[in-house]
């Protein structure tokens, strides 16, 4: 009996001991004993010498990994800044050996910052490209040309940069070898970032012609040993506060093109190769926006989909304590400043840019994907460290200066300008935080993984590298940090998780090019999908990565080829290649390749639709006055001016064709395009008078108002740049003389002055005569309160306000954004949908002329900032079912069910004017979550003083949560509105007046969306969709991620195709649909854009 | 007449209390010291400045404190001093104190500090003030029923004049709309390296003390806007800049002399740090402290000392 129990004693305690396994991290942070490594980048501070002083000081150096002493281990050199760089030689097993003295490599007194690996002079062993930084008279770029090994076995380099004629002498902060005359030899691209007198957050002119002195440099590889400067003929003119370089083939040409990013108010850069030894910088058509303080880059495909991707980082806290105290405001002069100086915009956040092809702009998923905000950070990569075959993210960030913090500059101090530096500098607080880890889930999403993966250990990290160090097959860590060791995390994956399947490829180039940069390497799956790899070392942050290339292979695919484009063209394939192993290819043994199959080569695409505007003769522009909002109400989430233009389509000179009306904002008149017996269009203005150019038409309808037999027209007058109630928001009808021809009639209609949004028409009692349902949109100046919306019944011609009478609940209705038309309860009489900002989705059954709410315990609850409303029968049951359009999840609200967005409609300091404070979850500095404020604390002051008074210090606004304004009366939770989906929705009607939401899939949440189109019957029912807002504010920025998208029901689901496979190519700010039928039997469909070209589609 | 009277109520409750022997009116005199307002009034100019106020809202932190401090002391020796009731405009009278106890020298500094913190963001430097103001005012041996009631009618007074305050529409402009920038180039933009908001857009609306309007003195209208070599302005224009690029040591700390921007940005890389300066309002309290204490006078208007 004893034995027994104590064998079961011992049995679970060996099943507990053999248990911790599980809790493991995938990384083990290695020590210094066991490396031998003690690279510390450390940064020493004196009076003289300081953050204040050069604010470039704790900018961080960076890591390469190579082979530099040809014995097939991967060998480790440090970039440092006071210290010197240093060199480990790999002696297996992850130990290392330092040799830097030996190798000549010591370099005390050199500020060295970025490196880049290249073997310059082709002799078989890798050298050193040493970018230096900070003093003037001590900053002058190094070769270090790899001597190989002595008799003794001693490697060695001599520093030869001036010989070769690379020896800039800028501010470099990152270099890259590039091949980009494709003449088989590597030319060098150097990263200048000049400190010069002149602030760098002032606005001025650009300096685009080569000369300033922050201006980057181009050397082209001479083939004999020798540069020469070319920047200016390669037409590298545009200047910037350059801090990295990609390199990355950014429209499948196989030409490389060049990524720069800028810190502060210059633009970063997309130099796309022009293939003739030139580059143009072409970033503002195909990244619409950028991160601002731009420093480290990286290009991928992360979605697997063929497309290089890039990632830009910046400085954005994750927390609301982090972000409160480091950014005192939204900048509203941001705008006005982009367009007087031509800016392009730039927004305080990471952002990653989605590649879509050719024919259309990257889009910017960062918030959706998850990754925006990983506080001041420098180098991300983007490399699969668990092997399941998406890549994932790891970030580098730490500062040990917080400079940025707002207590700091404003109020932390008071002893104007004879406060000793010191003291100044004892200030500043010290934050150190963690790096950041993310697991691309494979949906374009990222989960937080820094914590299970063992990589969360506060530091300041700078550059970053990945290799498999110890040739176990996974990939391990390293990273060079200020004033502490240098990182080296071994990767367990291999060793936790020995199902894993993966697959390694060496890529043998030419002499000149060792390392294949500018190949491309495809690794196809039996079931068609691959992943693709562009060759390219410099990444993330001055650094050079490992140049083997690394798969991750699902456990569920199958590998069927893996395939090398050379960068002269030429082609190597391996059939059916197993896992687990390291493949060498040679670029000698390479043949060439009559067809190449994407993604090598952009697909042959077969479009649906077609842009056909020039074809009919519509030449149309939208124009607008800029209004500014965020000028009348500090607090507003997006502008509230720009909703515009709407479209009528109506046949209006009676001639049979259908013809169509664009609508005009404040200032410009609607135009009118009439469609002529040859189907081409003819523009004519709708006003010419400049007093009714004044208003803006909001929402326009083509119906006949007196039963003449001629299509009238009705102008929702709106557009909130007007004072409450003022006469430039009476809404206005024309009447038509038969030929086409509008007259305004003024009796017809009783006063509605308020700021309308859209107008439905129907005959809602069923008396012959076409009523009108007008949405108010919001109360002029009063935002987040709505105007007066109405229901006008039409008495044989003359309209009457019949709102109290037959539709009262529409008084307490808010901002509405949409509404429709629609018998949901099959009884014969038009019944209404309404939804609008922070409304549900408000279902009015018409009983016999009077409206009463149907309703519906799910959509009265969802809550949502709607835009738009289709009622569709998708599923042709019979009943009427809904898709709504919503904000989308590309945002930073956090918003759900549980954590709804909440406005405050209170008028705290009781001067007259709503102060919308809105709140959202964020989370704590302790990694908990709560609602907090969106807006900024100097914005809120900007807004009321009463805030300025209620904390003394931004550290306490932090703090400060909505229960806290709950409690001192600031909010009362019966004067807010709440938006609990931010998701668009696709509506199931279950009957009996059930319904479910479901959310639309991920392409449809990359942006708010703005409008729907169903074309087609039954199984060829198409749904047309798009969106954007380019209204946001300057902190958010603008929601431009929204490309057009076709949804179709099939098989149960929502099958959506993508603006780059069916034509649809919108991606500006989409506003309306139209639908022209030609008198050939074609149908137009138009699509009207804010301030830019009306589109015209033609499906096939 | 109040004064006799007061000095006889003094007088008689000096008699009654003699029985420690200690007679101490000196307290009286001591409350005459300027200096006792001199540290308010800087108290207030010190907050001013860490709290950052622009100079029209800074001028307005100055007005009511002081409006309200001389209301009341003047009730000390009303013969010698006018109301400014029917002088500015919507003031009424100040309710009348409810004891003969309050000593309305040291009321009206209860009451400029009363008024001044409903004023300022910072109340707590305020309430370390006012506690350090409660010290000294023991330690001056000021009757604790004489302390407390002139505290008492400080505070009435202060609110009857943030009461007149509240309705000089300056709250209502706190969110009116902001200046909204003009592209056209003759129009002011705003200028590095913070591109602040053009300041009170709508300082016009607020109420004035005196002034019947802006309008009532109408500068002469600036050059018109005109960048072509020769025109008046391009002379003006060129002229600046060729000053500001050629200037001497003389010149700069004249500059800073005169350099009234009491909220300086020193912009370094991402540091931002503010140094931060009285207004020209400010400037002017100051040059009044001085020059009256260079005559040895109370605060206001230069005139001869209560008593």
């Amino acid at each position: 009996m004893p034995i027994k129990t104590s064998l079961f004693t011992l049995f679970i305690l060996a099943l507990s001991v053999s248990c911790n396994s599980s809790t493991e991290t995938l990384f083990k942070k290695l020590s210094e004993e066991h490396t031998q490594i003690s690279f510390q980048n450390t940064i020493t501070e004196t009076d003289s010498f300081n953050i204040l002083t050069n604010e470039y000081i704790f900018n961080g150096g960076g890591v390469a990994v190579s082979d530099f002493n040809n014995d097939g281990l991967p060998d480790l050199f440090f970039t440092g800044n006071m210290v010197s760089n240093q060199l480990y030689l790999n002696q297996g097993n992850l130990k290392f050996k330092e040799h830097t003295q030996q190798a000549n490599l010591d370099t005390k007194g050199l500020w060295s910052t970025g490196v880049a690996v290249a073997d310059v002079n082709a002799d078989g062993w890798m050298d050193l490209y040493i970018c230096a930084a900070m003093h003037e008279n001590n900053r002058v770029n190094k070769l270090y040309i790899n001597q190989g090994l002595d008799t003794s076995g001693n490697l060695s380099f001599k520093e030869q940069a001036e010989a070769y004629g690379i020896n800039d002498s800028g501010n470099s902060m990152a270099a890259s070898f590039i091949d980009y005359d494709k003449d088989g030899d590597l030319d060098l691209y150097v990263v200048n970032n000049e400190q010069n007198q002149s602030i760098p957050i002032i606005y001025r002119k650009k300096v685009m012609d080569g000369s300033a002195p922050s201006n980057d440099r181009l050397f082209r590889n001479n083939g004999d040993n020798t540069f020469s400067d070319i920047t200016i003929a390669a037409g590298i003119t545009i200047e910037g506060y350059g801090l990295s370089v990609t390199p990355l083939d950014a429209n499948n040409d196989q030409w490389v093109d060049l990524f720069v990013t800028n810190d502060y108010i210059a633009n970063d850069l997309l130099y796309i190769n022009q293939k003739d030894g030139t580059f143009k910088n072409e970033i503002e058509n195909i990244l619409l926006h950028q991160s601002k303080f731009s420093m480290g880059s990286d290009a991928a495909d992360f979605n697997n989909d063929g497309y290089s991707d890039i990632i830009s980082i910046d400085m954005l806290g994750e927390t609301h304590q982090r972000q409160k105290t480091t950014i005192a405001k939204s900048l509203f002069f941001q705008n006005e400043m982009n367009t007087k100086y031509g800016y392009q915009d730039q927004h305080m956040r990471n952002m990653l840019f989605k590649n879509n092809g050719n024919d259309l702009p990257f889009n910017e998923i960062g918030q959706y994907a998850g990754i925006y905000q990983t506080d001041w950070s420098w180098s991300p990569l983007f490399v699969d460290v668990d092997y399941d075959g998406n890549k994932d993210l790891l970030i580098t960030n730490g500062f040990p200066r917080d400079i940025t913090d707002m207590d700091f500059s404003n109020y932390r101090f008071n002893d104007g300008p004879y406060t000793s530096v010191s003291t100044l500098l004892d200030s500043v607080p010290i934050i150190k935080i963690p790096n950041y880890a993310y697991r691309n889930k494979g949906n374009l999403t990222f989960e937080n993984m820094e914590d299970k993966w063992g990589l969360s250990i506060p530091s300041f990290s700078n550059g970053a590298v990945f290799s498999d160090l110890d040739l176990d097959g996974d990939l391990d860590y390293v990273v060079n940090n200020i004033n502490d060791p240098a990182f080296i995390f071994e990767n367990k994956l291999t060793e936790q998780s020995p199902e894993i399947k993966y697959l390694q490829c060496s890529l043998e180039g030419t002499k000149e090019n060792p390392d294949a940069l500018g190949a491309q390497v495809v690794l196809r799956f039996s079931d068609g999908t691959f992943q693709y790899h562009q060759q390219q070392l410099s990444r993330g942050y001055m650094s050079s990565v490992d140049p083997t290339v690394y798969f991750g292979i699902p456990k569920s695919k199958s590998i069927s080829t893996l395939e090398v484009l050379w960068p002269n063209g030429t082609f190597s394939s391996l059939e059916n290649p197993s896992p687990n192993q390291r493949y060498t290819f040679s670029q000698q043994n390479s043949t060439l390749k009559s067809e190449l199959s994407f993604p090598f080569k952009e697909k042959e695409k077969e479009y649906l639709f077609s842009e056909v505007s020039s074809s009919y003769g519509i030449d149309y522009v939208h124009e607008e006055k800029n209004v500014q909002d965020f000028f009348n109400q500090r607090l507003l989430p997006h502008k509230l001016s720009q909703n515009g233009p709407c479209l009528a389509v109506g046949d209006i000179d009676g001639d049979g064709n259908e013809d169509f009306i664009v609508g005009g904002s404040s200032g410009f008149s609607p135009v009118i395009f009439f469609q002529n017996q040859s189907t081409k269009f003819t523009k004519k203005p709708l006003f010419n008078k400049k007093e009714s150019m004044r208003y803006e038409v909001e929402s326009m309808t083509l119906f006949d108002v007196d039963n003449d037999g001629d299509l009238d027209l009705y102008l929702v007058s709106g557009g909130n740049q007007f004072d409450l109630n003022s006469e430039f928001y009476q809404d206005r009808l024309l009447l038509n003389n038969g030929k086409g021809s509008f007259t305004l009639d003024k009796t017809k209609l009783p006063a509605l002055t308020s700021n309308g949004c859209v107008v439905r028409p129907m005959d809602f009692d069923n008396d012959g005569y076409t009523d009108l349902f007008i949405g108010g949109h919001n109360k002029p100046k009063s935002y987040p309160l709505g105007d007066a919306s109405f229901l006008l019944k039409n008495n044989q011609g003359s309209f009457e306000d019949v709102t109290k009478a037959s539709f009262a609940a529409l008084s307490e209705f808010g901002i509405v954004t949409d509404a429709q038309w629609t018998d949901m309860d099959n009884d014969g009489f038009q019944d209404i949908i309404v939804v609008g900002e922070y409304s549900p989705i408000a279902i009015f059954l018409n009983k016999e002329g009077k409206f009463i709410p149907a309703p519906s315990s799910v959509l009265d609850e969802a809550f949502g900032l709607w835009k738009a409303i289709e009622p569709i029968d998708y599923d042709q049951d019979g009943d009427m079912d809904l898709l709504v359009g919503n904000l989308g999840e590309n945002n930073m609200y956090n918003i759900s069910l549980d954590t709804p967005m909440i406005i405050s409609t209170r008028d705290v300091d009781s001067n007259g004017s709503v102060d919308p404070l809105i709140f959202t979850s964020q989370k704590n500095s302790d990694g908990t979550w709560d609602m907090y404020p969106t807006q900024f604390w100097d914005n809120l002051n900007q807004q009321s003083p009463y805030f300025r008074q209620e904390f003394n210090s931004y550290k306490a606004f932090s703090n400060a949560n909505l229960n806290y304004y709950r409690e001192k009366g600031l909010l009362k939770d019966d004067q807010t509105y709440k938006a609990n989906y931010d998701a668009s929705q696709w509506v199931e009607n279950l009957g009996n007046g059930s319904y479910k939401m479901n959310s639309l899939p991920p392409a449809l949440q990359l942006g708010p969306i703005n409008d729907f189109l169903t074309i087609g019957e039954a199984d060829s029912k198409n749904v047309l969709v798009i969106g954007n807002d380019f209204g946001g504010p300057p902190f958010e920025g603008n929601f431009d991620a929204f490309q057009g998208t076709t949804l179709q029901w099939k098989e149960n689901k929502w099958e959506t195709t993508s603006a780059q496979n069916s034509g649809f190519h919108v991606f500006k700010d989409a506003k309306e649909f139209g639908l022209v039928h030609l008198k050939d039997g074609k149908q137009l469909i138009l699509v009207s854009q804010n301030q830019d070209r009306l589109l015209v589609f033609i499906k096939k | 007449m109040y004064l006799k009277r007061f000095l006889f109520i003094t007088l008689s409750i000096l008699l009654v209390s003699c029985n420690d022997g200690v007679e101490d009116t000196a307290y009286l005199q001591r409350l005459e010291d300027p200096e006792l307002f001199q540290a308010s009034i800087q108290n207030l100019t010190d907050i001013v400045v860490y709290d950052i106020f622009s100079p029209p809202v800074a001028s307005r932190v100055y007005l009511y404190p002081t409006i309200a401090a001389y209301e009341v002391a003047r009730k000390a020796a009303p013969l010698n001093y006018n109301s400014l009731v029917g002088q500015v405009k919507g003031l009424s009278p100040l309710p009348k104190a409810k004891t003969e106890e309050v000593n309305y020298l040291l009321a009206s500094i209860y009451a400029f500090n009363h008024v001044g913190k409903a004023l300022i963001f910072s109340q707590k430097k305020m309430e370390v003030f006012q506690a350090d103001f409660a010290a000294k005012i023991k330690e001056i041996k000021v009757p604790p029923s004489i302390d407390k009631a002139s505290k008492a009618y400080g505070i009435i007074a202060a609110n009857s004049i943030l009461e007149w305050a509240s309705k000089d529409l300056y709250s209502q402009t706190r969110t009116y709309p902001k200046y909204f920038m003009k592209q056209e180039d003759r129009f002011w933009k705003p200028t590095p390296p913070d591109y602040m908001d053009g300041i009170e857009p709508h300082w016009e609306k607020i109420r004035t003390m005196v002034l019947d309007s802006s309008n009532q003195f109408q500068p002469k209208a600036p050059l018109k806007f005109d960048l072509t070599k020769g025109s008046p302005f391009q002379k003006q224009l060129w002229d600046v800049y060729q000053v500001i690029n050629n200037l001497d040591e003389e010149q700069i700390e004249v500059a800073k002399f005169w350099d009234c921007n009491p909220y300086v940005s020193n912009h370094k890389g991402h540091a931002m740090f503010a140094i931060k300066k009285i207004t020209p309002g400010g400037h002017w309290i100051g040059i009044t402290a001085v020059a009256t204490r260079q005559a040895k006078k109370f605060l206001y208007g230069n005139n001869k000392c209560l008593y």
